[in-house]
């Protein structure tokens, strides 16, 4: 990002402190988190292999590919 | 259809026409499949010839928002970062579109990665209002809510995470209805917040968006939180249209300063509506709904930065400042800073600051006692 932009987005982030210090007033230790209405617990399916993307579909969306592989920048550039 | 009064084909010509009408001036598309829909509708008129049984929506044609993956047909989420991409599979939603004979018109509008609540923040431009141009339809989907509303589809798949269905519903005057989460399967649906999100049925009548939801709902092994249950029956619910003894919760703590005086006026109109029809008003109080949109602003930024890291130019999407040698984590910042819009780069920014280290449960933890 750009200077301006982390600057501008610097006074914005107070938005979590104050999101926080409102959701502390009542997520007291005895509420159990939750991230479902429901109480679904492991949620499983038989082990079963079906078959899933051909490499073509799975690379057809690839910016480059090679050999059946995404081809991908060097993980350390030039400047390393 | 079934009369033999009109064919799908028909129908669905009709409504590409009407795309071509007045999409240069809505501009509720952001991909049209003319091919697409043409050949799923010949293909219902065929069953239909051939005495086959079809369902009740076989023919239909439908506007699916650009969040939902379609095999082969352009996705973007109204984000630059996936400009071009075509997904090689079906979203579960789309699968039992398809099964179901509904012809998909085609890519609805949005903002980007379902972030807004006007449609202004997706990076092909902005959707309008059909009831009034210089107004916005809502959002995050106003491509699908415009699309009703300028009757370029009689039906349309929205998803909500904060509003996203039902406020752009209440703004072009039609019905969008966001499913209990775990009600339909969020399998290919991109993700933002994980555990808000839902895909639901948007459409003109109630009747209609009920019978869109008995094909889109229902449990999905491809889901983990997708609920393993019978689709209520909300067809026959809507048939027939009783809410004699049923009750009917008003919560306390919605009332309140705000509300603009026609919003409030038609809501208490609605209230004694339902009363004179039989049904029983309670006031019910949520004393924890004061601490909701702190929750949201904690929970949704923080799984979207999370979900939005794939979009890393390495497998699918735009891929920039690749030249000379530059590194991956180089080509990834350029790639984001260029493919993301701001409000997009923002709640990155502000979920990450949420989850960094040693602060994890006292931010999103905390929210999650809110979640439901």
């Amino acid at each position: 990002m750009t200077d301006p932009e982390l600057d501008a987005l610097a006074t914005e982030l107070d938005v979590i402190l104050e999101a926080v210090a409102r959701v502390q007033e009542v997520a007291t230790p005895d509420v159990a988190p939750t991230s479902h209405p429901l109480p679904l617990r492991n949620v499983t399916r038989p082990d079963l292999v079906t078959p899933s993307l051909t490499p073509a579909a799975a690379l057809s969306g690839a910016p480059a590919s090679e050999d059946e592989r995404f081809r991908v920048p060097q993980i350390l550039g030039e400047e390393a | 259809m079934a009369a033999g009064e009109i064919s799908s084909v028909e129908l669905t010509q009709a409504h590409l026409d009407r795309i071509t009408d007045v999409d240069t001036q809505v501009h509720a598309f952001l991909y049209v499949d003319t091919e697409g829909a043409l050949a799923q509708a010949r293909s219902v008129d065929d069953a239909r010839a051939r005495g086959e049984e079809v369902g009740p929506l076989a023919g239909v044609p439908l506007a699916l928002k650009d969040v939902m993956v379609q095999k082969g047909i352009p996705t973007t989420a109204g984000s630059k970062i996936l400009e071009g991409w075509r997904p090689p599979y079906d979203a579960t939603v789309v699968s039992k579109l398809k099964a179901a004979g509904v012809v998909i018109l085609g890519k609805t509008n949005m903002d980007e990665f379902a972030m807004g609540s006007s449609t202004e923040n997706s990076a092909y431009g902005p959707t309008h209002n059909p009831w009034d141009l210089s107004r916005i339809p809502g959002g995050s989907g106003g491509g699908s809510s415009a699309s009703l509303a300028a009757f370029q589809a009689p039906l349309a798949i929205g998803t909500d995470t904060g509003g996203s269905i039902r406020q752009p519903a209440a703004v072009t005057g039609t019905v969008g209805v966001k499913p209990t989460y775990g009600g339909v399967s969020r399998y290919g649906l991109i993700a933002f917040s994980s555990s808000l999100d839902q895909a639901g049925p948007c459409a003109r009548t109630v009747l209609d968006a009920a019978l869109l939801h008995e094909v889109i709902a229902g449990h999905d092994v491809h889901d983990a939180t997708s609920i393993d249950a019978p689709v209520p029956q909300v067809v026959r619910a809507a048939r027939e249209g009783s809410v004699k003894g049923m009750k009917i919760g008003v919560v306390k703590e919605l009332n309140g300063d705000g509300y603009q005086a026609g919003v409030r006026s038609r809501f208490e109109e609605s209230l004694e509506l339902l009363a004179k029809a039989g049904a029983e008003i309670v006031e019910v109080s949520c004393p924890n709904f004061e601490y909701a949109l702190a929750a949201y602003y904690l929970i949704a930024p923080s799984e979207c930065s999370s979900n939005l890291a794939r979009f890393d130019a390495m497998r699918y999407g735009i891929r920039v400042g690749d030249e000379d040698g530059a590194s991956a984590e180089s080509v990834m910042n350029v790639t984001r800073e260029v493919g993301f819009g701001r409000e997009v780069k923002r709640r990155i920014i502000l979920g990450t600051y949420a989850l960094s280290s040693g602060y994890f449960d006292a931010y999103y933890g905390s929210a999650q006692k809110f979640e439901h």
